[in-house]
């Protein structure tokens, strides 16, 4: 399944710094990933991964500290302010809260005419034409054109926000949490929906959630984040039936199925994500890892090719050959 | 004003309009403020004599035929006087609003919009945020007065020396109001959109942050005319021979003594009145732009009151209304328990249907003692001006030592079953009828202080969000410490905080000693719920009642809670109801399901049972939607 990548992030890294001190967050440290045209890539992570901001850094709606973000060819973290807003409209954004990404005193209509104006699109009759269209494309009753969100339920708000981004014929929509604001029935349909749009227009999703069930359905690669780190990436289906990676273990293992005959998973992390101020020495999830050894104390894993996919933990192979985790207790301990 | 207006308010224009006619303070603010402004541009025709021209044979008359409001000490006729000034008062007022509402609004937009934001604007707009603050510095009056005394008291003056002391209250408000609507995702949207920067401040920010300055238009409408009152009161506003209310007060205030009360009587009453005008037009315009208000208000109007919303609205719940008001009977008469003797008695037809729903699958009398039953609970809230019932007629019995989950989505009455398990319905909310007995107890119609002991010794409940239900400023230790002691007031401090310390060791806290000298806001939320679950089970709890344990948790801090509860629930032979929405929850860590639905129980099923062949049709809708999010099932 290899793909022309239409977008390459590489070694991007965003620090925050912390208010009267020196010290700062270390949001994301070197992410590196590409998504290829037609292509969904999952994003995971827990709150405080970094997976947020990676998003924000890709369009850059905050500037990276450092690292390359490569559009369809074009660095966007070196063009300029005016360039970058010509390129915004193929690059597009569908965020978390559907009611509050939508203008309270715009009409589904002039929502997305502005869109459409600012990419380029002059011709009012063109626009009118372009409306209806992409309204249609998202299943939304016509008559939603000359309604205010606030008239729209949360699932049409959040197709009426798809619509917007779609208007333009982007060739990557980044999703923040799409679905998390949303009722679990209509969670299914936006699912489907963008899987759908998908197969029309060809365009690219970097679909960022915290909910696995989501991302199984939508993804087709799938990477797992831990402070500011992608710690594997494989493709969906690799992934969700076996991981590599210790936090991928018990990420999955929490993924509670509504099926009670169902095995339960077994790898647990202990503890909580600790502060992205002072990280961990060594592989970062060492303190609260069943798997841990002395090895991770002292050096940082890098992220390299194991059995087909990519990993960043120095006990990879043997969790491949089934290596035991250590009782949650111990590892608090 | 009302292009002003519309500007803000497009969308809801008409919506205004048909506001404003209501009774109401804006019908009756329009009032008075359109009756003193129609009188000034009626004056030319309806005014007896011209305001400056004086009868020298008429000087200080008093009311009566020829003078109706009577003259002043130049022989100046009051009444024509008093119709003519609206156009220096009103006219002054509303030039020097709408030219402050002119600076301040692009002002405070800039301000707030690149407030902290650096470079050159960030710098501008801390800089135009200092002059104000310098400009705050002087008391308003003496400001105004200041500015008069260096242009020249003329009408043009007045007009410019009250926008600028009036700008700042139009500053701050857009200020802080642009600060909160910038951080808005649809302001992110924007810039995704490709808009500048400029573009964003006018078109998507400022607009969406117009209604606070707006509201506040009319309430700087009146002080304006107080303010130009007040200048011309000193003689630092408009001169003699121009008529206009403050002058004729001041005018007045000197022949009052000699027993001249009508030359500052009629003038004041005019000039309260205006002023009592524009507030009642601020405080309709409030209403309007704040939609909850704005609802009442207008179902203030309807006059309905007392409508019931719940399907099992019933002629009973009419004496139910009428005892909640304030003042009625105490609680233990308005319920009707049921007795002990007869469980099944259905007290109302109403609730004959709800006995109706599935019971297929559900538990089989297993032998062991039931802990909780729960007959026919209703449990009502009281609205503005309506009822909800938040539960209908909900029975359900628990085992001792059995895990129940309660599912239903938001709104369902999962946590007002929580709550009234625990006796802790407060008002608005009341429990109409029905009876729980815990233990062969029953405990609707105890006193607080008889319900106390219990929730103290037999019940534990774990809620969401459970870093607010800590005390901030006291170390979760100390803490522990004092619910221990309040259920075991023998025991010592020394002994307490042993015990306090076994039970962090409970909960799994590997470092109890450092946890228990931690204040709340230094602890995750994971731990914070560990803490919690610590007190709940602090005294051994023969039921324990989870409502959301891990809502707003992480996902793997998630299984280290639920893991945690169903350990210690194993381990102490407590029984367990989780109210909650995730059906993955119920399925691995219950044993019966309780599906509760606009506050009926619409299946009852031993949970696979339920994963299998639900019975009720919202059941098997929760489950295709849980499915649908999941994929396939495992």
């Amino acid at each position: 399944m290899k793909r022309e990548p239409v977008l390459t992030v590489d070694g991007l890294v965003k620090h925050f710094p912390v208010r009267r001190s020196s010290k700062v967050v270390h949001a994301v440290n070197s992410v590196s990933f590409t998504i290829g045209s037609g292509e969904t890539l999952g994003l995971v992570g827990e709150s405080g991964s970094g997976k947020t901001t990676v998003g924000r850094c890709i369009l850059r709606l905050i500037e990276p500290t450092s690292g390359h973000v490569v559009f369809n060819g074009t660095d966007l973290t070196t063009v300029s302010k005016s360039r970058l807003r010509k390129l915004r409209g193929s690059i597009q954004m569908v965020f978390q809260e559907p009611y509050e990404s939508l203008n309270p005193r715009f009409t589904s209509r002039a929502i997305i005419e502005e869109n459409l104006q600012l990419a380029g699109v002059a011709s009012g009759s063109e626009r009118r034409r372009r409306v209806g269209e992409v309204l249609e494309l998202v299943r939304l009753p016509a008559r939603v054109a000359n309604t205010y969100p606030h008239g729209l339920t949360g699932g049409e708000q959040q197709r009426l926000s798809i619509a917007r981004a779609l208007s333009t014929r982007p060739d990557l929509i980044v999703l923040d949490e799409p679905t998390s604001a949303l009722d679990i029935t209509v969670r299914g349909d936006i699912i489907r929906l963008l899987r759908d749009l998908q197969h029309q227009t060809g365009v690219a999703l970097l679909f960022i959630s915290h909910d696995l069930t989501a991302v199984k359905e939508i993804s087709h690669r799938v990477a797992i984040m831990y402070l500011g780190e992608i710690v594997e990436v494989a493709e969906t289906d690799d992934m969700f039936s076996r991981q590599l990676h210790p936090y991928s273990l018990a990420l999955l293992a929490s993924v509670l199925f509504p099926d009670p005959t169902g095995p339960l998973g077994r790898v647990r992390v202990a503890g909580e994500i600790p502060s992205p101020v002072d990280l961990p020495s060594g592989c970062h999830l060492h303190p609260r890892c069943p798997y841990s050894i002395e090895l991770c104390k002292e050096q940082w894993p890098p992220l390299r090719e194991v059995a087909g996919r990519r990993v960043a933990c120095h006990r990879a192979e043997d969790i491949l050959r089934g290596a035991e985790p250590r009782a949650i207790d111990e590892v608090a301990s | 004003m009302g292009g002003t207006l519309a500007l803000g308010q497009r969308v809801r224009n008409s919506g205004l309009l048909r506001f404003a006619i209501r009774p109401g303070p804006m019908l009756y603010g329009l009032i008075i403020v359109g009756f003193w402004l129609l009188i000034s541009l009626l004056a030319p025709i309806i005014a007896p004599y011209s305001p400056t021209h004086p009868f020298p044979d008429a000087v200080l008359a008093p009311p009566g035929s020829r003078f109706l409001l009577g003259t002043d000490r130049d022989g100046l006729d009051i009444l024509s006087r008093l119709m003519w000034a609206p156009r220096i008062d009103l006219g002054i007022a509303v030039a020097s609003t709408v030219l402050a509402l002119c600076i301040g609004v692009p002002v405070g937009g800039f301000a707030g919009y690149f407030g902290g934001k650096g470079g050159l604007q960030g710098a501008l707009a801390t800089a135009a945020m200092r002059i104000v603050d310098v400009s705050q510095a002087f008391p308003v009056f003496v400001f105004a007065l200041a500015i008069v005394a260096v242009l020249g008291p003329r009408a043009g003056n007045l007009i410019v020396a009250m926008a600028f002391v009036n700008a700042p209250v139009f500053i701050w408000l857009t200020r802080s109001q642009v600060l909160a609507v910038r951080e808005r995702a649809f302001v992110e949207a924007a810039r995704c959109a490709g808009n500048s920067e400029v573009r964003i401040a006018f078109r998507h920010v400022l607009p969406n942050a117009l209604a606070a300055p707006l509201t506040q238009l009319s309430v700087v409408l009146g002080f304006s005319v107080l303010l130009t009152a007040g200048l011309s009161f000193i003689g630092a506003g408009v001169q003699l021979p121009t008529p206009e209310w403050g002058l004729m007060v001041s005018e007045g205030a000197s022949t009052m003594i000699t027993g001249q009360w009508w030359i500052a009587l009629f003038p004041g009453i005019a000039l309260g009145s205006a002023v009592f005008g524009f507030a009642l037009l601020g405080d309709g315009l409030r209403v309007y732009l704040d939609p909850v208000l704005r609802q009442q208000a207008v179902r203030a109007q309807i006059g309905g009151g007392g409508i019931l919303h719940s399907e099992g609205a019933d002629p009973s719940a009419l004496p139910a209304l009428v005892e909640s008001l304030p003042g009625a009977l105490p609680i233990e008469s308005r319920v009707v328990p049921v007795p002990a003797e007869n469980p099944d008695l259905e007290p109302e037809p109403a609730a004959a249907g709800h006995s109706a729903f599935a019971t297929t699958g559900a538990k089989e009398p297993t032998g062991r003692a039931s802990i909780l039953a729960i007959r026919n609970l209703r449990v009502d809230f009281y609205g503005e001006s309506d009822v909800h019932r938040a539960l209908d007629g909900v029975s359900l019995n628990i085992d001792s030592s059995e895990s129940v989950g309660v599912v239903g989505t938001t709104g369902s009455g999962k946590s007002v079953m929580a709550r009234a398990i625990m006796g802790l319905i407060q008002p608005p909310g009341h429990v109409a009828g029905g009876s729980i007995r815990f233990a062969g107890r029953e405990m609707i119609g105890l006193e607080d202080a008889q319900l106390q002991p219990l929730r103290a010794h037999d019940f534990g409940f774990i809620v969401a969000n459970p870093r607010a239900r800590l005390n901030p400023v006291l170390s979760v230790g100390a803490q522990l410490v004092n619910v221990i002691r309040a259920k075991q007031s023998s025991l010592s401090r020394k002994a307490a905080l042993q015990h306090a310390l076994d039970l962090l060791d409970m909960v799994s806290i590997a470092d109890a000693a450092r946890i228990a000298n931690s204040l709340p806001h230094e602890l995750s939320g994971g731990m914070c719920q560990r803490i919690l679950i610590a007190m709940a089970i602090s005294s051994e709890p023969k039921l324990l009642i989870a409502d959301e344990p891990t809502a707003g948790l992480d996902v793997t801090v998630q299984m280290q809670v639920l893991d945690l509860i169903k350990g210690l629930v194993d381990r102490s032979g407590a029984a367990l109801i989780l109210m909650t929405r995730d059906l993955g929850i119920v399925a691995h860590y219950t044993q019966r399901v309780v599906v509760l639905r606009e506050g009926r129980i619409v299946e009852e099923s031993e949970v696979k049972h339920f994963f299998e062949r639900p019975e009720a049709d919202h059941s098997a809708r929760l489950l295709e939607a849980a499915f649908a999010s999941v994929g396939s099932r495992g």
